[in-house]
Parts: C-alpha cells; structure tokens; sequence
C-alpha cells in the first residue's frame, strides 16, 4: 500500500505511538524524542510533512517553542496541522496555542477515538484549503451554431447585393480626400480585440488629432459655466450670510433691510420709512405705478431679444444715439417697455415638493442667520415650507 | 517518559552532588563546560532543566545563558544559576542575562528542589 501522508511523532509514548500506528495504514511516520531534533531533521532530510504530534507541556521545547520554529520554516508545509499533547488544557492555553500556530490540543481528557479521528480529519481537511463554493460556474458564452450560420449567410448576401454601391462609395471617398477607404476602430468581443472596419468618414488620424483640438469642445465649458451659474442662483438666496457682511462693514444705524413681503403688502410704508431713514421729505409721493426689475422667464424669445434687459434693439439705437434712450427714458416711453417686458415674463413653475426640500435642506439654517442678522421673525417664511 | 536534568559544573563534587540529590527523578546529564553542554544540546537533546556554574573554563556561565536563551528551542528551559559568588553584581548580571535563579554555593539541597518546583510552578501559571 501507498503510503499518502508523512506524520512527524516527537516524544510520545508507547501507546500513543502503537495506536497511531494502527489506526493509519497509509502514513509514513517520523519519530522523534524532542522537537530540535525533529527540526534538524527536517532541515537536513526535507521530506513533506503532512503533520506534527507532539507531546509536552506548553512552555517546553516540544510545546509552543517548536510550532513557533515550525510556522516560521520554509521547509514546513503552512497547511499541516500540528497538534500538541499536553496533560492539561487551559483556556489562556487555547489562546497562545492559535497565536503560536498550534491547530489542535490534546489532554488527558481526549479519549483516543476522538484523537484518532480528529487526526484523520485534519489530514484529509488541511487548514488552508479552500471551501468549496456553492455558486454555479458560469460558462463562457460561444454563438450558436444556427444564428451564426444565418448571419453569415444573411451578411454575406447583403455583401454580395450591395458591392457596387460600396465601390462607388470606395470611388467617392477617394476623390474627395486624402488616405484609405477603409477606416478601423479596435473592438471587443468575447474575449477577443479585432478590427472594426467600416468606410472612411474623417479625415486620416483624426483619432490622433483629437487631443490636440480638445480646447475646441465649447460643450464643456458651456456645462462648467451652467453649473457656477447655477450655484450662484442657490447662494443668492442666503440673504442672510449676504447681508452680514454690510453689518460687519457699516453701523447698523446706517442700514435698513425691507423684505419683498413689506413691498407686497404696503409698499407705500416702505417708502416712507425709506424716505425718512435716507432723510427725504416725508411729504413726497412717490409714482409705485410702475415694476421694475420684474423677474422670471422670457416668454418669447424674439420679443425678449428686442426689448428685454439685454435688448439688441436698444443697444443699437444706444450706439447710434446715445443720449435717446435716456431722453426717452424720462417719458413715458420707459413705462411702455417695462409693462411689456413684465409681459413678456414668466415665473416657471417649480415642484411644490421640491421647493420644500430646498428650504428645508438648504435654505433654513440661512433663514436663521438672517432673523439673526435684521432682528426680525421670519416665521411666515419657515410656515411656508413647514 | 524520563526527565533530563542537565549539571553543568568544572568540580566533580557538585555534579556528584547534583547526582546525588536529583538522580530518583531525574537522568542526571554531567557536562563540565558550557561549551560542552551546548554541544550535546544541539546534537539534538533537550534537558527539561539546567543547573549550571558561573565560573568554568572554555565558555562561561553568562555565556552559556545567552547561548541557551538566544536558541528558538531552548529559550524556556529552566536555568538556575549555581556559583561561589556572593557577588550581587554577579547575581544581577545572571538574572538579567536570563537566569531563572540564582543560588549560592554552599547551598541547601531543599531549597534548591523548592526553588525548582518554584520556576515550574511560575512557568505554568502563565497559562
């Protein structure tokens, strides 16, 4: 009989090594009566060691002293197991015997049968083997044969009917420029990089070329404008931290803050406490016929083109007179132009749901600040989106 | 399973001695240096106790601790140091190189064996 595995005894006992013996029919034992021996051995003969059983307490040469020298060879197997014998088993024991490399403890109290098997055991089940998956081995996918077949014969057909017109096309590119007819890019399929060719459509080495026209790519810098553009809008509306600055800057005497909603509701007391705090006769009435500065969406393109803040209507008549438009602004002609911009204005409908994220989320913390900042409740703000 | 007892001395009377007090539970080893004893150490055997001498010829006794305690195998055999030397600079220096004990010549046999039980019991109670 064969022998399998090659086990490594040092200083057992009579009846150890008899039942050992025994109980495997396909080991070739190695016999030792201290571990330095074993370890010169080992050193000197190289012969595979499946596994080590010794005998010993757990501080001697035979106990953890020698797994140590063991785990740290080169010539030792990382997956044979090492079991110790000792005559008793503590649970600090337990702990340095994983920490020294030890892979079973035996004692007093380890009935032979048990031994014998965890023995086999771990000779057939080594520490380090992989456990087996139980995921499905996938595998590689192949082309059936019947759709490869009619692709092959659909596309060569298709090959076949259409070649004069891919010559005249062949001819034209030609004349038109420079280089091959044939073009190819490298694709993949499967597992396998090939060559994709396809008729020529730009110029030859425009891959190459590309890197040095990237400036060109305005779509880019487009979508890195929208974006700042975009934030802007957001940190705008953090009236508070805005307005901070000034009060860091200029006595609060010299500030008045009005809200939107005060114009809303009676604008002409805001122009009064407005007059007064800048020192104008209380007396004057001021003309709150007209909006300014109405915001919102064009409607109308052309119509925003023509009249609106950035009108190329104006700006020409501005280029060509410069003093008309401010002439005709003191009439009524800038009433006109602001009833029609506001006309042409429309506030896009947001998301009710969204705009409750948004000041939740981003806004009502500033709006703290800013209750801070003006010394006045805010709370119909925050019960809006409450 | 017999226990080795290894007796490093350069007088023949405390090996004597040492084969006297140990020989019932022992296999007293009797080597006469230190160089000698680390050459049958490495010949592959493994004492589960040494009692050596500080002052011998060819390797000393310090030198022999560093040797024993330097050894991936050795480093926790039991080492009682036996000297003349009342020194305890001497003692100190034993201790600190990695005797376990340190006993001075003429000694009491008991309390050598007590001092023995003693380092084993240190021993296991690590564990």
């Amino acid at each position: 009989m064969e022998k399998q595995y090659n086990i490594a005894g040092i200083n057992l006992t009579d009846e150890e090594v008899f039942s050992l013996k025994e109980a495997f029919d396909n080991v070739e034992w190695v016999f030792f009566s201290n571990g330095f021996q074993f370890h010169k051995w080992m050193e000197g003969h190289g012969l595979p060691i499946n596994m080590v059983i010794t005998r010993g307490t757990f501080n001697s040469p035979n106990g953890y002293p020698l797994t140590q020298q063991l785990r740290k060879s080169s010539l030792f197997k990382a997956e044979s197991a090492i079991i110790l014998i000792v005559d008793e088993i503590t649970d600090a024991m337990r702990e340095k015997a994983i920490r020294h490399g030890i892979t079973e403890l035996f004692d007093a109290e380890t009935s032979t049968s048990d031994a014998l098997f965890r023995v086999k055991y771990l000779l057939e089940n080594p520490v380090t083997k992989k456990v087996k998956s139980n995921e499905p081995v996938l595998e590689p996918y192949s082309i059936p044969w019947d759709k490869r077949l009619f692709d092959l014969f659909f596309a060569g057909m298709a090959l076949l009917f259409l070649s004069p017109l891919f010559l005249l096309v062949g001819i034209a590119i030609r004349l038109e420029s420079k280089g091959p007819i044939f073009y190819y890019s490298l694709r993949v399929t499967g597992y396998k990089v090939f060559r994709f060719y396809k008729f020529r459509s730009k110029f030859t080495g425009a891959d190459a070329k590309l890197k040095d026209l990237a400036h060109f790519d305005r779509y880019k810098e487009e979508a890195e404008k929208k974006k700042e553009q975009e934030e802007e809008v957001v940190t705008e509306g953090f009236y508070g931290s805005n307005i901070k600055r000034y009060f860091d800057l200029f006595p609060k005497e010299q500030i008045k803050v009005f809200l939107h909603d005060d114009l809303r509701n009676d604008s002409e007391k805001v122009m009064r406490e407005l007059f007064d705090f800048i020192g104008v006769d209380s007396d004057f009435k001021a003309d709150l016929e007209r909006e300014y500065n109405v915001s919102g969406k064009p409607k109308n393109k052309l119509m925003d083109t023509l009249i609106g803040s950035n009108s190329v209507l104006i700006k020409s008549v501005k280029a060509i007179a410069p003093g008309l438009i401010d002439a005709l602004k003191e009439g009524a002609a800038q009433k006109v132009l602001t009833n029609l911009r506001k006309k042409n204005m429309e506030r896009p409908d947001v998301d009710k749901a969204f705009k409750h994220k948004l000041f939740n989320e981003v806004y009502a913390q500033k709006v703290n600040l800013l209750e801070e900042v003006i010394g006045r409740d805010l709370t119909h703000w925050k019960n809006k989106y409450a | 399973m017999e226990k080795k007892l290894l007796a490093v001395d350069d007088e023949p009377t405390i090996l004597l001695i040492l084969q006297h007090i140990f020989g019932v539970d022992y296999t007293v080893v009797q080597k006469t240096n230190g160089k000698e004893s680390l050459e049958w150490m490495n010949e592959g055997n493994i004492p589960d106790i040494i009692i050596a001498d500080l002052n011998m010829p060819e390797m000393d006794g310090y030198e022999f601790i560093k040797h024993v305690r330097a050894s991936g195998f050795f480093r926790n055999i039991p080492l009682i140091m036996l000297s003349g030397n009342e020194n305890t600079q001497d003692k100190i220096k034993a201790l600190q190189q990695g005797a376990d004990d340190y006993l001075v010549k003429p000694f009491n046999p008991d309390e050598l064996k007590a001092r023995i039980v003693n380092i084993f019991r240190i021993l296991n109670r690590a564990l």
